[in-house]
């Protein structure tokens, strides 16, 4: 009998509806008169809330199931390996016909064989129930970890947000929401950087922790200058400009000297080669990053949808679902729409100014927001806005903006010296 | 002709390269001219102003002083002066200072605006009869509900009164008791 029809016999004889849900999404593990067979049983299933007995089946299929030695579990490992065998060797016969001559040449050849990665990539994450008489360890394992005040997410840097939220774990879209050229790239690398750069220093994380940084409007060698400058504390002017000091060319050549011994990468990704949320989640698949960053979230673009609203809205789904839920968190920056700029003073921006969709606000599991005015204070310092935390909480931190030393942190004790320019 | 806002000494090019490529920016919100971003302070101001404007960091954390006073002394001091050079020292110490005529403040505070300022230094706050000086009683009253909410904000307010005693008079004595209690003082 073949593989499918046994995986029916199994999970059939043991009448176990719970075991059908936590199996997710298999209909396309199926194949040839196996199909029929398993439409019986779920539909039936659908219509009545119960497993059928394999007499019912034989009755209405005319199949007659064997008994089975294995559990079902083992049948369904069986039929994915199947499954996976026949998609790769399929989508590589189409994508040879596609470099013959006649064929629509390599480009076509690469989507097919992309397209088929990601399907079976999707198809093999696809859990989407579990029971709740199963949840004593996950549940005690969480409250235990927080009652001993440990930080179990992954840190962006500033206390007060590392605190409150206990760290960024998978499964979150964290978004950093801000009006354009208020500085949300600084802030994505900072945060990206700041969790990156203590994982390495923690004497007890022997592999560090890896990062993504995907940007949608810059270049990588950009990108990694502002990194650099992060990490030597050089004046992003002075490398931009190639007027450092000589002191400052011998620190800046030291400090990058010392990330190469670093245990975990740091990929920088140039958006424009990475254009879409599969793009992103197949680099991902293969980096194996910790925490993803995507600067400029709202510029990815869709395979399908060309709106840009309901496109901005998908991607964000898209990124809460397929990378946050499979990869590690993720944290995109978004633009503020222009109604937050009109808000007369002391009107109060809220999730509802986030450009482009209301996606963005009800994916997030947490949203941060810079807005304040440009002042002189906004020179050295800017006001980060928690809109919304994982439980609702909201508040605001304080935080350095000081291209001088580079420093990006929290601010944790307003300084009291006396002023030096006068 | 051109003039190089780090001639004076007083701006380091490192510290305010972004301050001063925005320069007109901010002396426009600031209220002043721009030659005061990086004219030194101490030749255009007295002792006990030069003292408030350096710890203006502690008078914000520790709150005990909630701004400073300015008194006349000799008819020829331009309080309008002092106060755009202190301004001028605030903003190049990324310190947000507004100078506001009295009008200006009473316009805003009419219209329901609230005035943005770490430091507000108003020049012509109170001027006695004798000096074209006069307040309407809902004016007096706006103007001392927007000191009391600034002090306990932990921002700062500078203030040019010919006469304090006038002033008392003028906008009453919890206002008078207020100024005297909580600001610093100093003649010019």
């Amino acid at each position: 009998m073949s593989i499918g029809k046994n995986f029916i016999a199994a999970i059939t004889a043991a009448q176990s509806l719970s075991d059908f849900f936590t199996f997710g999404p298999i209909d396309h593990l199926f194949k040839g008169s196996e199909v029929e067979v398993w439409s019986f049983v779920s539909e039936f299933i659908k219509k009545y809330g119960e497993l059928p007995k394999a007499g019912t089946i034989q009755t209405h299929t005319g199949v007659a199931l064997a008994t089975t030695a294995e559990p079902a579990a083992y049948y369904l490992d069986l039929m994915r390996v199947r499954h996976q065998e026949l998609c790769i060797k399929f989508a590589m016969k189409k994508a040879q016909d596609q470099l013959q001559p006649g064929g629509e040449g390599s480009e076509a050849a690469l989507t097919q064989i992309t397209q088929m990665v990601l399907n079976l990539l999707t198809q093999g994450q696809a859990h989407q129930v579990a029971d709740l008489r199963s949840a004593y360890k996950l549940l005690i394992q969480h409250y235990a970890a927080h009652n001993h005040g440990d930080l179990q997410g992954l840190k962006l840097g500033w206390p007060y947000f590392d605190e409150m939220s206990g760290g960024i774990r998978k499964s979150d879209l964290v978004s950093m929401v801000g009006r354009p050229g208020i500085g949300k790239t600084w802030q994505m690398l900072y945060s990206a950087y700041t969790g990156w750069a203590e994982a390495e220093a923690d004497p007890q994380n022997l592999v560090g922790e890896p990062r993504m940084f995907v940007s949608m409007e810059m270049d990588i060698l950009s990108i990694q200058q502002r990194l650099a400058s992060l990490h030597t504390k050089v004046k992003m002017t002075a490398v931009k400009k190639s007027s450092m000091s000589t002191v400052e060319l011998k620190t800046y050549k030291k400090g990058l000297k010392v990330l190469e011994g670093f245990k975990a990468p740091f990929w920088v990704i140039d958006g424009s080669m990475t254009a879409t949320v599969d793009d992103v989640y197949l680099l991902a698949k293969q980096l194996k990053p910790k925490a993803v960053f995507i600067d400029g979230a709202y510029l990815m673009k869709h395979p399908t949808e060309r709106d840009r609203y309901k496109r901005v809205s998908e991607n964000a789904d898209l990124l809460h679902n397929r990378i946050a839920a499979e990869i590690g968190p993720v944290v995109a920056s978004w633009q503020f729409a222009r109604t937050a700029s009109k808000k007369k003073k002391g009107e109060e921006v809220t999730l509802d100014d986030i450009a482009y969709a209301d996606a963005i606000g009800q994916a997030s599991s947490i949203v941060m927001g810079i807005f304040e005015e440009e002042t002189v204070e906004t020179l050295k310092q800017r006001r980060v806005k928690i809109l919304k935390g994982r439980n609702g909480e909201t508040g605001e931190f304080l935080a350095n903006w000081n291209f001088d030393k580079m420093d990006f942190s929290q601010v944790l004790a307003q300084a009291v010296e006396d002023l030096s320019f006068v | 002709m051109t003039v190089d806002p780090y001639e004076t000494k007083v701006l380091d090019r490192d510290v305010h390269d972004r301050l001063v490529l925005n320069l007109d920016t901010f002396v426009a919100d600031a209220g002043i001219e721009r030659r005061w971003v990086w004219t030194a302070l101490a030749p255009y101001v007295s002792d006990v102003e030069l003292d408030y404007v350096k710890k203006i960091r502690r008078h914000r954390v520790e709150g005990k002083v909630k701004g400073l006073v300015l008194t006349r002394k000799s008819a020829e001091a331009d309080p309008f002066e002092h106060m755009s050079a202190m301004t001028g020292a605030f903003v190049r110490n990324f310190i947000r200072a507004r100078l506001m005529t009295l009008q200006q403040v009473l316009g805003l505070l009419k219209e329901g605006e609230r005035i943005e300022a770490t430091v507000l230094l108003i020049p012509n706050f109170f001027h006695s009869k004798d000096e074209g000086g006069s307040i309407l009683q809902w004016q007096a009253t706006s103007l001392y509900d927007l000191l009391l909410q600034r002090a306990a904000e932990g921002r700062q307010t500078v203030l040019y009164a010919t006469e304090l005693g006038e002033m008392g008079t003028a906008y009453g004595s919890a206002f008078s008791r207020f100024i005297s209690t909580q600001y610093l003082s100093a003649e010019i």
